[in-house]
């Protein structure tokens, strides 16, 4: 009889703090006052256009209260409650994932109810966004690296499933002797063709094609250095890499810090089957830096940039033009060869050509000289209509800081870049929506399930990828084949 | 008093008496230790921090000693840590031990404690903690009655001490295995220990295989000393052999006679005398001086106080190149730089002014110091970036990184630094206070320590050098003609490669400089100069060489002409009287030269 009382009264207690915890954290506020003023969030997630399979876009109120309450909602579906204390939000998943779905194309209301010091609600201007029709692709792959100098020591590649929190390592130099990993690049946003370098231990090229995975080492007699900065041609078998001497530079002024420049760079085509490397003559030339090619959706044209060689003392001068060169998909050659902007012409260096997936835009950054924008703070993001033929800044998405590397989803209307709008230094990405002709929502940060999490994260987010799917070869595959020696690419003519 | 209980309570006060001594020796000899551990390990409460350490077997060890580290900030209180843990881990085995044998070998569960000494040099807490878990569970499985009670336990308490404390583990294993191995008495066990080996693959490598991005050596040895011990080069093998070994040692019987009285003096004196020995040996010959000294004169630069280093640095006059520089620092803030720099043995050459880039975390600090106080701002932020990438973050590297981003003006990078530093215990206070000055100008170039600075900054658009610091400096003039410290680094960088000419083109420019009388070492320098560019001379306003420095002067040239055919010689009549000089730098001291031939203090 004592166990059965003791049974029922704990069953209640129970019971009675569930109703309790589940009434206080959806509450509902009906005696507010209204303020015209839009809340300090952080990140600043207001005003912009979301995908509909975004993670819960957790956030900081930024104002003062003694207890913060949030309603989100929109025309589906029921509301998303939050309320507590503190002034962080935490959106739940699978609440927040269901009123996405429900409401793709309509706009999403987040209102924030603050209560003041004297124990009164306030509440302050709806915060409002739009929920896309379109999904960014599902996964972002980035390699964590201190945004430093010369040194190194722990850096991975990591992949982040962008509908919840989950970053797993796709490599790691844990297991590799701390070695420098770097130029992670895919095959049309595909996770399963892919490649990256690794340098000093362990050095080569590992690539992954058709479920395959091989290390290479792509340096030839013939060529000044290993491949460099990738991309993947279409066809899925050809990789054309920049080959550079790049050299590093420390500025002595406090407004810049470092300067990374070229001291020679050509193009090299990379034929995986054959394991092969020529030198594109036409984008190697003696008196020209030729680096950070970017092939055509189609695979009939390269991108690249290319600037007059010049000693590193005139490094302000050295301004890169983007160029494109024809290619013949057939007999794998190089034709004419276009000045698409130039440098002359807006008095700026080009970097990071990056083509949309319908072959109409060309995304790229400028900076006032030399090639490595994510050192620039004036380097921000331009865009080049090909059928157009006119180049235009996207205001929306640039800042005062780096605006810098960038790809586009695999449906074309998103893109995801570097930005250290932030603090200057430590680089984090950033998503905008694509509406068509070069227009560009307001981006917002990729988002994390404490707030504050970029608040003391002292790594860079270097490269960012979209991948529709993630990469499926496990760290332990990719540590097998790094501690194989790579296999010697042959050079032809 | 039997026999028994008078050897307990000599037992007793000789342990007392082994722990006191621990005490004394990492409180008043190897202090070092206690500094080191408090500068290199930084503990934040902050919950990203914590999951760092779940990301990997042995993590929640480190963590835990990161945290007992940040009570090193009270020299005392680290100091207790560290002979606590000793005791601990002396306790644990003694207990092990008993559970083991009636018959005890004395002194023997203080071995672990003495290995612990001779691996603590410039190692942290982890091989203690780890050792006293893994000799935990192995007591825990001492003392289950039951069988399948053990079998039950030893599975549970593997995996969770895998996840724990990494290789120690192993050692659990390996020692109960080896305990069941010496009890075995049905072959039906035999099969259930080989289930033990099993075990110790198996966890391991579905750890490094499927679950953590390790490699396959951090996922069986991860956290066992496998470097060995400064001088005690066995110490780390012994310290993970003891415990799987304790099982054997404890078959030898070593009970005291009631009768042989010969016999039990032995029985009690050996073992005795043996610790003994064993102490004398492990306290001395594991103190590491080279590195004690190093890091003395690190945190005698810190504290700045630097009469202290310079009479450090002058009893151990060969020092590495780290010290050099911390020495000409020290020389610098005295403002005896140009007078006593050729008093100290100058053979790092220039390398011992400012280091020398090399890719290796030692330096980085040191590095970062003297660019700091000469006005380098963005190359003391850079050395001190380059040690928060290599090292992690220190409450050092951090205050680094604030003080030279609020210098720069650089608010929101030095907000980031703050807010970390703001997580440790003991370093909040400072870290506030920096906060209050955030995007206040005014308040910065106020500040003592950072308006100098700002002042320093070099606004040119120019690149810092990395090999030769000739330009830095030239930079640094150019910005401040009154950066009286870059001028003393020029001029003594030239002495320093016995450029005469390039500190002839400089000396002009000590008219900018408030000089009561020329420094001994330019005098010295100038009247080389002028042996070879006889008409070239030097308008230095109002100093002029003195009579005393023209009278040595001709008397080192008479020595000099005297003795020249003969190296050894002219060493040995001019070093008593001319060792601190330039003159003597410029003809004895070279790249090559040897530290024999260097190795003395020079007295003039």
């Amino acid at each position: 009889m004592k166990k059965k009382y003791l049974i029922y009264s704990g069953s209640a207690i129970i019971l009675i703090t569930a109703t309790v915890l589940l009434f206080s954290s959806s509450k509902n506020i009906s005696n507010y006052s209204d303020i015209d003023t839009v809340p300090a969030i952080n990140p600043d997630y207001s005003g912009v256009v979301i995908p509909p399979n975004i993670a819960p876009l957790n956030f900081l109120i930024e104002e003062e209260g003694k207890a913060f309450a949030v309603k989100l909602h929109a025309e589906n579906g029921r509301p998303v409650k939050i309320s507590g204390k503190k002034n962080k939000i935490h959106i739940p998943r699978k609440k927040w994932s269901r009123l996405l779905k429900l409401n793709v194309g309509n706009e999403l209301h987040c209102e924030i109810f603050i209560k003041d010091n004297s124990g009164k609600w306030l509440k302050y201007s709806t915060i409002k966004n739009k929920i896309s029709n379109e999904e960014l692709d599902g996964y972002l792959a980035y390699r964590l690296i201190h945004p430093g100098y010369n040194l190194w020591d722990k850096m991975g590649l990591y992949q982040r499933n962008l509908q919840n929190f989950d970053e797993k390592p796709i490599m790691s130099n844990r297991t590799t002797d701390n070695n420098c990993m770097n130029c992670h690049a895919f095959r049309n946003n595909d996770g399963n063709t892919m490649m990256f370098h690794m340098r000093a231990k362990h050095g080569g090229t590992i690539i992954v094609k058709d479920g395959e995975v091989k290390k290479v080492d792509t340096k030839t007699a013939n060529t000044m250095s290993a491949g460099v900065y990738p991309a993947w041609h279409p066809n899925g078998n050809l990789i054309t890499f920049s080959v550079n001497e790049i050299h590093q530079y420390f500025h002595a002024q406090p407004e810049k810090r470092i300067e990374v420049m070229d001291h020679a760079a050509d193009l090299i085509l990379y034929d995986i089957d054959r394991n092969s490397v020529s030198i594109i003559e036409q984008a190697s030339k003696p008196d020209a830096f030729e680096t950070f090619p970017a092939w055509s959706p189609d695979g009939k044209y390269l991108y690249y940039c290319s600037a007059l060689a010049r000693s590193p003392n005139e490094y302000e001068e050295i301004k890169y033009n983007l160029l494109r060169i024809e290619f013949n998909t057939e007999d794998k050659s190089f034709g004419r060869v276009d000045t698409i902007v130039s440098s002359n012409e807006t008095g700026l260096s080009v970097s990071f050509p990056r083509v949309s997936p319908d072959g109409r835009y060309v995304l790229f950054c400028m900076s006032d000289y030399g090639n490595f924008s994510i050192w620039h703070d004036e380097s921000d993001l331009y865009i080049y209509d090909l059928e157009k033929e006119q180049i235009s800044k996207p205001d929306a998405i640039n800042s005062p800081e780096s605006d810098s590397y960038h790809t586009w989803s695999s449906n074309g209307k998103w893109i995801v870049f570097s930005s250290r709008r932030i603090n200057g230094l430590f680089t984090r990405p950033y998503f905008a929506y694509h509406y068509g002709e070069g227009q560009f929502s307001k981006p917002f940060l990729l988002p994390q399930k404490d707030p504050e999490f970029y608040k003391t994260y002292l790594k860079s987010y270097n490269v960012p990828e979209l991948i529709k799917t993630p990469v499926s070869v496990s760290t332990w595959e990719f540590n097998q084949v790094a501690k194989e020696d790579a296999e010697k690419s042959s050079y032809e003519e | 008093m039997s026999l028994k209980k008078y050897l307990d309570l000599f037992s007793t006060f000789v342990s007392i008496a082994f722990f006191t001594v621990i005490f004394y020796y990492f409180y008043f000899i190897a202090d070092h230790i206690i500094y080191q551990q408090n500068e290199k390990v930084l503990f934040l409460f902050d919950i990203e921090y914590f999951k760092d350490f779940l990301l990997y077997p042995g993590g929640l060890t480190e963590y835990f000693s990161n945290f007992l580290a940040q009570f090193f900030y009270h020299k005392w209180l680290g100091v207790t840590i560290i002979t606590a843990l000793t005791f601990i881990a002396s306790f644990i085995t003694r207990k092990i031990y008993q559970k083991l044998s009636g018959n005890r070998i004395p002194y023997l569960h203080l071995l672990p404690s003495l290995l612990f000494v001779a691996l603590y040099q410039g190692q942290s807490m982890e091989l203690a903690l780890g050792y006293i878990l893994a000799a935990m569970a192995f007591l825990a499985y001492l003392s289950c009655a039951k069988k399948t009670n053990k079998y039950i336990f030893v599975v549970i308490a593997f995996i969770l001490l895998y996840f724990v404390s990494a290789g120690f583990s192993i050692i659990f294993l390996v020692s109960s295995f080896v305990y069941e191995l010496i009890h075995i008495k049905k072959q039906k066990t035999l099969l259930l220990l080989l289930s033990y080996l099993a075990l110790g693959m198996l966890i391991p490598f579905i750890s490094c295989r499927w679950i953590f991005v390790i490699s396959v050596k951090d996922a069986y040895l991860y956290l066992l000393p496998l470097i060995p011990a400064f001088s005690v080069p066995t110490a780390n093998i012994i310290s993970i052999f003891f415990l799987p070994l304790l099982p054997f040692i404890a078959l030898v019987k070593f009970a005291p006679s009631e009768t042989n009285k010969t016999k039990n003096i032995l029985k009690i004196s050996l073992p005795f005398i043996l610790l003994g020995l064993l102490s004398i040996f492990v306290f001395t010959k594991s103190l590491n001086k080279d590195y004690k000294l190093l890091l003395q004169i690190e945190k005698l630069a810190l504290e700045e106080e630097w009469t202290e280093l310079l009479q450090t640095s002058a009893q151990n006059p060969n020092g590495s190149d780290i010290i050099a520089s911390y020495t000409n620092l020290a020389l610098y803030k005295t403002g005896n730089l140009p007078w006593d720099m050729f008093r100290f043995i100058q053979f790092h050459n220039e390398n011992g002014l400012i280091l020398k880039w090399r890719t290796s975390s030692d330096i980085l600090m040191a590095g970062s110091n003297v660019y700091f106080y000469l006005g380098l701002n963005n190359a003391a932020y850079r050395w001190a970036f380059e040690d928060l990438v290599v090292e992690g973050a220190t409450q050092q590297v951090l205050k680094r990184l604030i003080l030279t981003s609020m210098i720069n003006k650089d608010y929101l990078v030095a907000e980031k630094y703050i807010s970390i530093l703001e997580k440790s215990l003991y370093y909040k206070k400072w870290a506030k206070r920096y906060r209050r000055m955030l995007n206040n100008d005014p308040a910065v170039n106020s500040d003592p320590l950072l308006g100098e600075k700002v002042k320093q900054l070099a606004h040119n658009n120019s690149f810092i050098t990395v090999i030769n610091n000739e330009p830095n400096l030239k930079l640094l003039l150019q910005s401040n003609p009154r950066n009286k410290m870059a001028f003393e680094y020029l001029m003594a960088q030239y002495l320093l490669k016995k450029d005469i000419e390039g500190f002839a083109g400089q000396i002009e420019n000590i008219r900018n400089f408030q000089y009561n009388k020329l420094p001994s070492s330019y005098e010295e320098a100038l009247l080389v100069y002028y042996i070879f560019h006889e008409t070239d001379k030097k308008d230095l306003g109002d100093l002029s060489i003195s009579n005393n420095t023209l009278k040595r002067f001709n008397a080192y040239s008479e020595g000099y002409s005297k003795y020249k055919s003969n190296k050894d010689m002219a060493i040995k009549a001019l070093r008593p009287e001319f060792g601190g000089t330039y003159w003597y730098y410029h003809h004895f001291v070279d790249r090559q030269s040897s530290k024999e031939t260097n190795s003395q203090k020079v007295d003039r």
